[in-house]
């Protein structure tokens, strides 16, 4: 099923490149990303950066489609405490999505846009674990793959010129992360980015 | 405007604090083993609590390592852990005659269970710490249960007595352990007291014994960490909520007391025995029962 969704990404890809109407766009944010499960409500990674790459089709004046490359990084929890010892956790997080987008023209320049689409993602969770000196600290890591959705704002910019300035507020939700464990949790990865496009 | 009490710990006889070696056998050398697992009467689970020690210090357990009792092909782990103590704490079904084995053992994966992540996914293998395997046995004594003076007796005078009796026998010694709450309309202060005897089905002692009229005060608790008495284990377990704190001398001479209320105890001791290569500690098993009396002058 990965493998499919991932085909179909890059088909729309290259459909997107051959257009006239297409952009390139590279965008930087620090989203916040958060772990719900029946344990834990609103777990709370912090200092993610994220870095988002993609290409815009814009078809007509208001439905385009845009495919993504998002990547999410350097994210943490606070430092916990149990029987065992001290642990933190780390969350990077790599998705490829593809998606469909309202477009509402403002004026000559300025364009925004209703996003959705779907999410393939690579997680992978590093556990950071000490023991009060008492024994080698350390850390594993662990991986998994599933799929997710995404919805969110833009809001573009374009001069006269080919670069331009965009603006993403977005909510990806990747469900049950680690299914089939015992404790599946749900991720969920919020904010804004902001970048520069490329219009061809 | 309301007026919340003041609260002041104090302990209200000299019999609060204890000799370590006394209560606990600690080995200033080796391994040494502290636990105690209770069975309140009406109860189904028993409240447990262990600290390991070398060398006559406490040892944290970390790593995988921890406390497992196995009782009846049921296992638990002592988790609860606080930063006021080295002691970890929990509970499991038990019932009279139910043997009880505490071992440390190295279980990582049950040891991180209850994270809140899939933590058999990813962890730090830190191998076994030094004091895996060691091992103590104990068994549940027979229900105690006490049958006189009903809880809600009001007591009037430091002089009047109070005749305990208790069902039940068998045990090694029967452990009294009051703690009492006396107000003066705007302050509390908190005491406990202490007293072993001998299972024979009766005791008496009077009010005064345990609310004197003048009082020598200490201060009682667990120090730097370390379980200075046996009985604070359980005191520790079932008063925490009290407030003891940083404990403030009062002489009951000076305090204007209205009534008291009196949370009195019963425990029924079994002895356990340590396993091979422990140097000391101690290892029992109790069953309880407890009332709640009133002193109003």
């Amino acid at each position: 099923m990965n493998i499919a969704n991932g085909l179909v990404l890059i088909f729309f890809f290259i459909i997107a490149l051959n257009s006239q109407a297409a952009e390139l766009i590279l965008l930087a944010g620090a989203p916040k990303i958060t772990a719900n499960n029946s344990q834990v409500t609103d777990e709370q990674f912090h200092k993610n950066r994220q870095l988002q790459g993609g290409v815009i089709w814009r078809g007509d004046s208001f439905l385009g489609f845009e495919f993504l490359a998002i990547s999410n990084m350097n994210s943490r929890t606070k430092e916990s405490a149990d029987v065992v010892g001290l642990y933190e956790l780390n969350l990077d997080i790599k998705s490829l999505g593809g998606g469909v987008r309202l477009q509402l023209p403002l004026s000559g320049h300025w364009r925004i846009a209703l996003r959705a689409g779907g999410l393939i993602h690579q997680t992978r969770m590093t556990v950071y674990e000490s023991f009060y000196g008492l024994k080698p600290s350390g850390e594993a890591q662990t991986n998994d793959q599933g799929q997710g959705y995404y919805y969110g704002l833009a809001a573009d910019y374009h001069g006269s010129g080919s670069l331009g300035f965009s603006l993403h507020w977005d909510e990806q939700y990747l469900p049950d992360v680690f299914n089939g464990s015992s404790h599946a949790f749900d991720v969920k990865i919020s904010g804004f980015s902001a970048g520069l496009s490329y219009r061809f | 405007m309301r007026l919340f009490p003041l609260l002041i710990p104090v302990c209200f006889l000299s019999g609060c604090l204890s000799d370590p070696d006394e209560d606990t056998n600690i080995s200033p050398i080796g391994v040494s083993l502290v636990f105690q697992a209770d069975l309140p009467y009406g109860e189904q689970q028993m409240v447990m609590a262990a600290a390991a020690y070398v060398d006559g210090r406490p040892e944290l357990l970390v790593g995988g390592d921890v406390l497992k009792v196995t009782a009846d092909s049921v296992t638990s782990l002592l988790r609860e852990n606080s930063s006021e103590d080295t002691f970890l704490r929990g509970n499991m079904p038990g019932s009279s005659g139910q043997s009880l084995q505490l071992v440390v053992a190295h279980d990582p994966l049950n040891a991180r269970s209850e994270r809140w992540y899939p933590a058999e996914k990813a962890w730090v293998d830190a191998g076994a710490g030094s004091l895996v395997g060691f091992s103590a046995v104990a068994v549940i004594p027979q229900e105690l249960i006490i049958t006189s003076p009903q809880t809600g007796t009001v007591f009037a005078s430091r002089n009047n007595d109070i005749a305990l009796s208790w069902s039940g026998s068998g045990g090694d010694e029967v452990k009294l352990v009051s703690t009492q709450s006396c107000y003066s309309g705007r302050d509390v202060i908190y005491g406990r007291y202490v007293h072993t005897m001998a299972d024979s089905g009766t005791y008496t002692l009077t009010v005064g014994d345990i609310i004197p009229s003048e009082g020598a005060l200490e201060a009682a608790g667990v120090v730097n960490n370390v379980v200075i008495s046996f009985l604070d284990l359980m005191i520790n377990i079932f008063v925490s909520g009290l407030g003891f704190g940083e404990p403030r001398s009062v002489n009951i001479r000076d305090f204007n007391l209205q009534y008291c209320t009196l949370d009195l105890a019963l425990y029924r001791m079994a002895e356990g025995t340590l396993g091979a290569g422990v140097s000391g500690g101690k290892v029992s098993a109790s069953r309880s029962d407890r009332i709640r009396l009133e002193y109003r002058p």
